[in-house]
């Protein structure tokens, strides 16, 4: 397989890996390789379920979806992941694409559905398809803060926030909320697919 | 797109994985799913997404990243 053969590579030879966009035809083959690198990921690192993608034209979102609703999947220890994407296929010239991501939704919670108690959730949006003054990065906690005199609900806030990668949450569940990784190179794992990510869509973490 | 259409597109996403919608169609899944997440047209959902003034619960959120697919 073409991953595989990526990241064997890339575990030995982490700080040579050439900066290239992604190859295809066209938008469509450049999202599934993605959406396969992403489950891929997943499923050697914290969860079996596959994401699904929807594609119109050059852009694309991928999810979780269960009996026709977005859902948040178990990963271990009792914690539940929703992750929700939508990109971009910019085409640079001839078969040859760099991605951008337009939004993202990460959730660690206690069940699958909306419904159920979560405690952090990051988010970002880019100004181009919202005309929000909140922070385009942000975090909300499950939590309130007293303190200055004052009280802040932390789910309610907009907490700014660095770009937070799918790898950055799923190193956070494994590393801190100590959920067993799948397999046993999965440090390796995230920072090959992070380096994935930096060629792909040219983006310095 | 009829509510009947959207569910079968829904079911077939679970079972393909990946599906590659035709112009309108994304609309369409659109407006269903703000029909059924946040009880309005997919039209007036969006206009208040782009206009920053939606709200930030989980259903807002999970529309406005399914938003971003509109141009």
């Amino acid at each position: 397989m073409w991953l595989e053969s990526r990241l064997d590579r890339t575990d030995r030879s982490f700080c040579s890996v050439e900066i290239t966009p992604l190859h295809g035809t066209s938008p469509e083959e450049i999202f599934g390789t993605f959406r396969n690198h992403l489950n891929d990921l997943l499923h050697h690192t914290i969860t079996e379920a596959p994401l699904v993608q929807l594609i119109t034209a050059d852009r694309a979102s991928l999810e979780f979806r269960q009996g026709g609703d977005s859902v948040a999947v178990k990963v271990g220890r009792g914690y539940y992941l929703f992750l929700s994407q939508t990109l971009e296929a910019k085409k640079i010239k001839a078969k040859e694409y760099r991605l951008r991501t337009l939004a993202y939704a990460y959730r660690i919670g206690f069940g699958p559905r909306r419904e159920d108690e979560w405690f952090v959730r990051w988010e970002y949006n880019s100004r181009e398809h919202i005309d929000a003054l909140h922070p385009r990065h942000h975090c909300h906690l499950a939590a309130a803060a007293h303190c200055g005199g004052k009280e802040f609900s932390l789910e309610k806030l907009h907490i700014a926030s660095g770009w937070v990668t799918i790898e950055e949450v799923i190193r956070f569940l494994i590393y801190e909320l100590k959920v067993r990784p799948k397999s046993a190179d999965w440090d390796a794992r995230l920072q090959a697919s992070e380096e994935l990510f930096r060629k792909w869509t040219a983006r310095s973490l | 797109m009829t509510a009947q259409a959207a569910a079968q597109l829904e079911k077939r996403l679970e079972r393909e994985g990946s599906v590659s919608l035709a112009p309108g169609q994304a609309e369409g899944l659109f407006d269903a799913r703000a029909r059924k997440l946040v009880k309005m047209s997919g039209k007036a959902a969006l206009k208040r997404i782009r206009a920053g003034k939606c709200g930030s619960n989980l259903a807002w959120t999970e529309l406005t990243v399914l938003s971003a697919l509109l141009k």
